[in-house]
């Protein structure tokens, strides 16, 4: 365990250094295109940091992600435009919502590998139809317009460096929530069903039930994203839940790395980079998308965290079995 | 829900169930042998519907003779994609998620070639100006173009069936089907195998891309009903081959008076809750009795 504390005496420092440069990024960019770029970057980011948990931790190949991303942004809009409640109380709602869909899939759960990965491809696929078609509660494809800036005890977030160190200050609680967690009891059966989930089950876990929670979980990030989405872009439109959408945010794990927690965060960063910056080859830039995915494929399965791991040196330390 | 009219929407369906039967077996197919959920498959229905504008429309070829050069052209790009795309990660025994994933990127990367004005654009394509009259049956209207589907999935289920049993290419690719390990210990040539099972699944895909471009449109969307296929293969017994036909042709059935009958606003989604549904009570799919060990 020796290694495991050097890695913590270091990873700390790192993440509250990083955490000081992001907010230092707000009064330094303040209004610039750059710094709605980065709202975009991380509340993507929650939305794959929920599925990280899930799959990195729990081995829940989830392939339907957006839709509780969508969920969250459907339940959270309609407290905000309907109830006219301020932001808190809807991330509530949002997550009752999600929660909701998490229930609708745990029977989903029970199956295993590629039938999981197909059912949550096929759970992710009808909802994406439900927010395309149900238009009275979700405005379909031509979404849910006028969407009120995001409001918390009384005071409202109006320009972007506001939003940014809100949706900022969202992404470390979550973060640092889903760290605390993993060093709880439950993060410690977690691991242990890892390690061999039939030495857990004779340690008195319950698997099944470890499963749910970790989903349940998993879509408590993305529903706040969805709120601080719509919330930032003042619309929603169904479009972007889809099955691209879920693609892009496993992608963004894997980029990442999925036993990487910061690796949902750097994924996204990455991804949402390719889809906005490269104007000059606006063209090809989902092309060049699909070809880095499947060249990182072939060259780095293990994601950017195994090769910063490798650089470390501090490999190995923690092994998690492959999925 | 007129009864009356139930006829006609179970034969308007078995043509769209014969497009699925194909597509599905390609799911299938790769599912056996490699143990692979594979997302590229369903974008060579994407290929195959826009090789077969070249070929009908530029080339001016008729139906039935663009059905081998497409079916060829597509199994020549999953030949290709699986040997630079997936054979290096499974070579190294990659991740399950890492395969899948590089299924899904290499489907992007066709769409977005596909979609390149210098290639074939981001509009939908018609394949045919006119349509030959539909025929009736005992009051029953019947299009050619079911018959032509139905007969075109018909040959080439059975030759595959033909094919798997018979030979011993087929044979050897039904054995790395049940073990490759035992397989390869038995001298066969696993990755040869594999190859051969990825240009069975394309050129399947791909004839299946020309029906949907010559039933309704080729072009960049539809590798959607590739990937309502997945729910054929499913209800067939994920990974069965003879199953997938009878999926598909259920699906397409199901799938039409769905859209008929209940809702065409929901038909996708009912679908893919069929998907969820079908998983749930049974695994191993609603035609076979075997509940496969793989996954």
């Amino acid at each position: 365990m020796a290694s495991v504390t050097r890695r913590r005496l270091v990873e700390w420092p790192l993440t509250a250094a990083v955490l000081v440069a992001l907010y230092a990024l707000a009064p330094i960019y303040d209004g610039t295109f750059f710094l709605s770029f980065m709202i975009d970057v991380l509340i993507l980011g929650l939305a794959a940091l929920g599925l990280q948990h899930m799959v990195g931790d729990a081995g829940v190949l989830n392939l339907g992600q957006a839709a509780f991303f969508g969920l969250g942004a459907y339940g959270g809009v309609w407290a905000l435009q309907h109830w006219h409640w301020t932001t808190l109380p809807a991330f509530g709602a949002a997550i009752v919502v999600a929660l909701a869909g998490a229930i609708v899939m745990a029977p989903l759960l029970r199956l295993r590998g590629v039938y999981f990965a197909m059912a949550s491809f096929a759970f992710g696929a009808m909802l994406f139809e439900v927010f395309g078609q149900w238009v009275s509660f979700t405005g379909g494809e031509n979404g849910l317009f006028l969407i009120p800036f995001p409001r918390i005890f009384g005071h409202t977030f109006v320009s972007n460096r506001d939003v940014y160190l809100l949706v900022l200050t969202v992404s470390a609680l979550c973060y640092g929530g889903l760290a605390l967690l993993m060093r709880s009891g439950y993060g410690l059966s977690l691991h242990a069903v890892r390690q061999s989930e039939n030495g857990a089950r004779a340690s008195g876990v319950n698997v099944a039930r470890l499963r749910f929670i970790a989903v349940a979980i998993g879509v408590v990030p993305p529903a706040l994203a969805g709120v601080l989405y719509a919330q930032a872009h003042s619309i929603v439109q169904s479009t972007i839940f889809g099955n691209d959408q879920s693609v892009a945010l496993i992608t963004m794990v894997i980029i990442g790395g999925v036993a990487s927690r910061w690796g949902a965060f750097a994924g996204a960063l990455i991804a949402q980079y390719i889809a906005v910056y490269p104007q000059s080859i606006a063209q090809y830039r989902f092309l060049l998308y699909g070809a880095l995915i499947a060249l990182l494929m072939i060259l780095l399965p293990g994601g950017i965290a195994s090769l910063a791991r490798t650089l470390a040196g501090a490999h190995g330390t923690l092994r998690r079995p492959r999925l | 829900m007129r009864l009356a009219d139930l006829p006609q929407q179970i034969v308007f369906g078995l043509g769209l169930g014969a497009i699925y039967a194909l597509v599905a077996i390609g799911f299938s197919l790769i599912y056996r042998t490699m143990g692979l959920l594979s997302f590229v498959h369903p974008q060579f229905v994407m290929l195959g519907s826009v090789f077969g504008y070249t070929a009908i429309v530029t080339l001016d070829l008729p139906l039935w003779a663009a059905a081998l050069p497409v079916g060829i052209a597509t199994a020549v790009a999953s030949v290709a994609i699986d040997q630079v795309g997936l054979r290096p990660i499974r070579r190294r025994g990659g991740a399950e998620i890492a395969m899948i994933l590089a299924t899904v990127a290499w489907g992007i990367v066709l769409v977005e070639l596909v979609r390149q004005p210098w290639a074939y654009g981001p509009s939908a394509l018609s394949l045919r100006s006119s349509a030959r009259p539909p025929f009736e049956v005992l009051g029953v209207q019947v299009r050619w173009d079911t018959v032509g589907a139905l007969a075109t999935a018909g040959v080439l289920a059975a030759a595959l069936a033909l094919f798997l049993r018979r030979t011993t290419a087929g044979r050897a690719l039904r054995a790395v089907g049940e073990s490759s390990r035992t397989a390869s210990l038995m001298g066969i040539h696993v990755e040869r195998t594999l190859a051969l099972a990825a240009a069975i699944s394309g050129f399947l895909g791909g004839v299946a891309g020309l029906l949907v471009g010559y039933l309704f449109s080729a072009g960049i969307s539809t590798g959607t009903i590739g990937v309502k296929a997945l729910a054929a293969a499913v209800i067939g017994g994920f990974g069965n081959v003879p199953g997938a036909v009878v999926g598909g042709l259920l699906l397409g059935v199901f799938d039409n008076v769905v859209a008929a009958d209940i809702s065409a606003t929901w038909r996708d989604a009912i679908v893919f809750g069929l998907i969820i549904v079908v998983l749930i009570v049974r695994v191993g799919g609603l035609v076979g009795r075997r509940v496969l060990s793989r996954g």
